[in-house]
């Protein structure tokens, strides 16, 4: 009956010395869910290995120079811009008290459902020259040349500020929130006004939640593909597109994502150390707010109502007139088989990626050497990598594999050219490792919640391993499961360069007919799949609000 | 022969040796109690006995059968051992009958639900078997830990400061509440804390440990009245040093006159002594020929603890009932009354 087990013979190994072992059983487990990530990565790093001189000359010459001033204006420019607009938000509706507050304080965090992508047709069908806006002033007052054209880099910047801002304001407010009125009022006894305890004390403090916000809103941007394809504004996401499907370069297209891979993985890394420096101080801090009086009131209830205008309440009334007017002929058929296939894949992956989430969570709980943690960390890198880039790095494998199948069946006598290239495998495998992450986490917090002493206590009475796994970690990571599938089911039905790149001919989802559509510049047939699409997002975003609102 | 022996342990995280060399022996159906400050390593001891932590050196036998040793270590699992962890750790998903039964899966549904019956009146949770783990109080929630870890009928029943999280009250009721059952129970259990009134109230057997180390394991009463060195003596119960001389007759000389009582330490060859002075051996005296000034005094309920200093400047403890209400200042006579002699050479 005795036995030796070999975690205790590993824990043994890892104690007797400073050893730290470089492969362990847990590692073993979590490797092929890392490896969904690090594969499409080494595959597109790789590339730069065997640089191709003529594709770089062409892509130094053409495309590169257009395509790195964009980026890099557009993160300066959106940068900045969640911050303005942010900050302020959460200051006003942690911190102080105004008309309306507590409705402002959950639904400025409604943008958060209305994919950037969506927001953008709206506001160029909103705002063009021939958009009712400016038709309006041109009735009125006989000339609009004065207003700023939607299609240029700044109308990129204030859509994806309008749409991104809301990753800011929620880190902002909960830093406001945990930091507690203790240390603004010890700042006002030391002689400071609130204004300079604001500047001096508050902001200070905020700023690896502020650091954390601005980040996931330019990694956001960095993977962004919809809106800056409907501005026409090329960066590294469409230049990639274009690469494979216009040019049907596909070593040029990976060339192109090892790059944008570097500018991700720097922001990624800096995400993360923000993340460590985030502690919570200050308890009970939950006091008396500031009263806004006189007109400053008024100018806070102005922002927040102009924000929650602009970034939600104006374009879902678009959407829904776009829709009523197309209703009548768009609403065919094919809507059926949209919406269908959107599900399907949503469905697929929300499953694929929480049983995912829930294993890596089992192993890397189960299995606490640091081999296990590494790899677990790497196989949720997924979520700093566009979409575009891992369409790219899974693709490229997936031919090479199939090449090699397909020779081998030949060989046996059989007739196919394709195996798994062109079918739904790939979609799923670069959807999978681009939302790991999204549904570990949630997963994950569920099971910081279970305890060592609980584990130990199932262990000496008997159950463990699998049956930890079914009669613990299950029920008590329900919730957390959940949390997961919702948020991944939205997810994928938002995302579009990897559905738009790897799907099987002839599968259009919502997102793609909302990409045909824009394309062609048909706003108002873009509207009643975007409106499925914001629909569905407001499930998750409800969720938050009650939870962060309670 | 002893249900639990432990010899030489040696425990370590990385370079940090947490347990050195410790033994011990518990006998079938004891309580035993290991006591200490925190981080001397008691609850690793606990956690080794349970088999969640490798012993690098030395062994652990159950019933005979050795469970750990350098590089071989039987899984907890498969100790037939019970645990009950200072957070409790109760399944929250789980009422409290499901979690009572958690560890009875090899038994038929009926025996199961009979045990989990018969568990449940033993801590007196009968009626709350429905509930769950939060709508439970402290104390039940603390019994309910109990009757899981029991269930199953382990040959050895260990507890992680089962007391700690519980209001000062309810401590030394439940301490009480809780040997019954185990002695009911007949099982043998060894405790851990930093009590010594939980250790006192619950134990057959305390080892006070210091740095990983048992200094001393015996009964309560000798741990007070016989400890086997300084640490010890200091460690459990108040008191204050007094030097002694021994003359060529035997004699204990101090500057309260001589000493009479068991001599329990050491060599008696020794000449030049520390006695330790308990505060229930300085009695207040008026009529006594010594006098001392208090220092200071806190108010125990039934009791008053004196601080008193000798006109040499030496401090004694002194523990009187609290209808002796002196002030602080004031001069008393007092006596001293020694029943066991606790000395070690200077």
């Amino acid at each position: 009956m005795t036995r030796i087990t070999p975690s205790g013979v590993m824990r043994f190994f890892s104690f007797a010395g400073s050893m730290k072992p470089l492969f362990s059983r847990g590692s073993l487990y979590v490797l092929p869910l890392a490896l969904l990530t690090l594969i499409p990565l080494a595959v597109v790093l790789s590339s730069f290995l065997q640089p191709q001189p003529e594709i770089w000359r062409h892509l130094a010459q053409y495309v590169l120079p257009d395509v790195l001033r964009n980026t890099l204006l557009l993160v300066l420019g959106v940068g900045c811009g969640v911050l303005l607009l942010g900050v302020p938000l959460a200051w006003l509706t942690a911190v102080c008290e105004f008309p309306g507050r507590r409705f402002f304080a959950w639904a400025l965090m409604l943008p958060l459902a209305m994919p950037a992508y969506v927001l953008a047709f709206i506001l160029v069908g909103l705002l063009d020259y021939t958009g009712p806006v400016q038709t309006l002033l041109r009735e009125q007052l006989g000339y609009a040349g004065w207003f700023p054209k939607i299609r240029s880099p700044g109308g990129v910047v204030f859509t994806l500020v309008l749409a991104l801002y809301p990753y800011v304001y929620l880190l902002a407010r909960e830093a406001f929130r945990s930091q507690g009125k203790r240390a603004l009022e010890a700042a006002q006894t030391l002689g400071l006004t609130r204004w300079q305890a604001f500047w001096r004390v508050a902001l200070p403090m905020a700023r690896p939640w502020l650091a954390g916000g601005v980040m996931l809103a330019l990694m956001e941007s960095l993977a962004d593909f919809g809106t800056v394809a409907i501005f026409n504004f090329d960066t590294f996401t469409t230049a990639i597109y274009k690469a494979w499907f216009a040019l049907f370069n596909l070593p040029a297209a990976a060339q192109l994502a090892s790059l944008l891979v570097l500018f991700v993985l720097l922001l990624a890394w800096l995400e993360a150390r923000s993340r460590g420096a985030r502690r919570f101080n200050g308890k009970g801090g939950q006091g008396a707010r500031i009263v806004l009086q006189g007109w400053v009131r008024w100018c806070a209830l102005a922002l927040c109502g102009a924000v929650l205008l602009a970034a939600f309440a104006v374009p879902v009334l678009q959407l829904v007139l776009w829709c009523a007017k197309v209703w009548a002929e768009d609403a065919d058929r094919r809507y059926a088989g949209f919406i269908l296939r959107s599900l399907m894949l949503a469905g697929l992956t929300a499953l694929i990626v929480a049983a995912a989430a829930l294993l890596l969570t089992h192993f890397t709980q189960r299995f606490r050497d640091s081999a296990t943690r590494w790899l677990g960390r790497l196989a949720t890198l997924g979520y700093a990598v566009p979409g575009t880039v891992l369409a790219v790095g899974v693709f490229i494998p997936i031919a090479w594999l199939d090449n090699g199948l397909v020779f081998l069946l030949q060989a046996l006598g059989g007739t196919s050219t394709e195996l798994l290239k062109g079918t739904l495998v790939v979609m799923l495998l670069a959807l999978t490792a681009r939302f790991l992450a999204v549904g570990h986490q949630p997963v994950e917090a569920a099971m910081q919640r279970i305890t060592r002493n609980q584990e130990d206590a199932a262990r000496s009475l008997g159950v463990t391993g699998r049956a930890l796994l079914w009669r613990l970690h299950l029920p008590m990571l329900r919730g957390g499961v959940l949390s997961a599938l919702l948020l991944v089911f939205v997810e994928t039905l938002k995302e579009m360069p990897i559905t738009l790149m790897t799907r099987p001919f002839g599968w259009d989802t919502l997102a793609v007919r909302v990409f045909e559509m824009t394309s062609e510049g048909m706003w108002e047939r873009a509207a009643l799949p975007s409106l499925c699409i914001v629909l569905a997002g407001l499930l998750p975003v409800l969720i938050l609000v009650r939870q962060t609102e309670k | 022969m002893a249900l639990l022996e432990i010899d030489q342990l040696n425990v370590r995280y990385g370079d940090h040796v947490v347990v050195s060399d410790l033994a011990l022996q518990l006998e079938s159906g004891e309580i035993g109690c290991l006591l200490g400050a925190s981080g001397c390593g008691k609850t690793t001891v606990l956690r080794a006995v349970a088999g969640f932590e490798p012993a690098q050196h030395g062994t652990i036998s159950l019933a005979g059968r050795v469970v750990s040793e350098a590089g071989r270590i039987v899984p907890p699992e498969q100790r037939h051992i019970g645990m009950v962890f200072q957070d409790y750790a109760l399944f929250p998903h789980l009422d409290v009958a499901a979690n009572v039964g958690f560890g009875l899966s090899t038994m038929t549904k009926a025996g199961r639900a009979a045990r989990v019956a018969e568990m449940l009146a033993l801590v007196g949770l009968g009626p709350m078997a429905q509930r769950f783990p939060h709508e439970l109080s402290g104390g039940q929630q603390q019994r309910a830990a109990l009757a899981r870890a029991l269930a199953p009928e382990p040959k050895l029943l260990l507890l992680d400061e089962p007391f700690s999280n519980l209001d000062a009250e309810l401590r030394e009721k439940l301490a009480q509440d809780v040997r019954a059952i185990l002695k009911t129970a007949g099982t043998t259990a060894l405790l851990v804390t930093h009590d010594q009134h939980e250790a006192f109230a619950m134990a057959d057997r305390v080892g006070v440990m210091q740095s990983g180390q048992i200094r001393q394991w015996s009964t309560p009463y000798d741990l007070y009245h016989r400890p086997v060195d300084r640490f010890v003596a200091s460690f459990v119960g108040e008191g204050e040093w007094l030097r002694a001389e021994v003359d060529t007759a035997g004699v204990v000389l101090t500057e309260l006159g001589t000493l009479s009582g068991i001599r329990c330490t050491e060599d008696p060859e020794m000449r030049q002594l520390d006695v330790l002075i308990r505060p229930d051996d300085v009695v207040l005296d008026e009529a006594g020929q010594q006098t001392a000034r208090v220092l200071a005094k806190a108010f125990r309920g039934a009791e008053f603890l004196y601080t008193l200093i000798l006109p040499s400047g030496q401090q004694l403890l002194s523990l009187v009932a609290s209808h002796h209400n002196h002030q602080i200042g004031e001069e008393v006579g007092i006596r001293l009354e020694v029943d066991h002699l606790i000395a070690f050479s200077r």
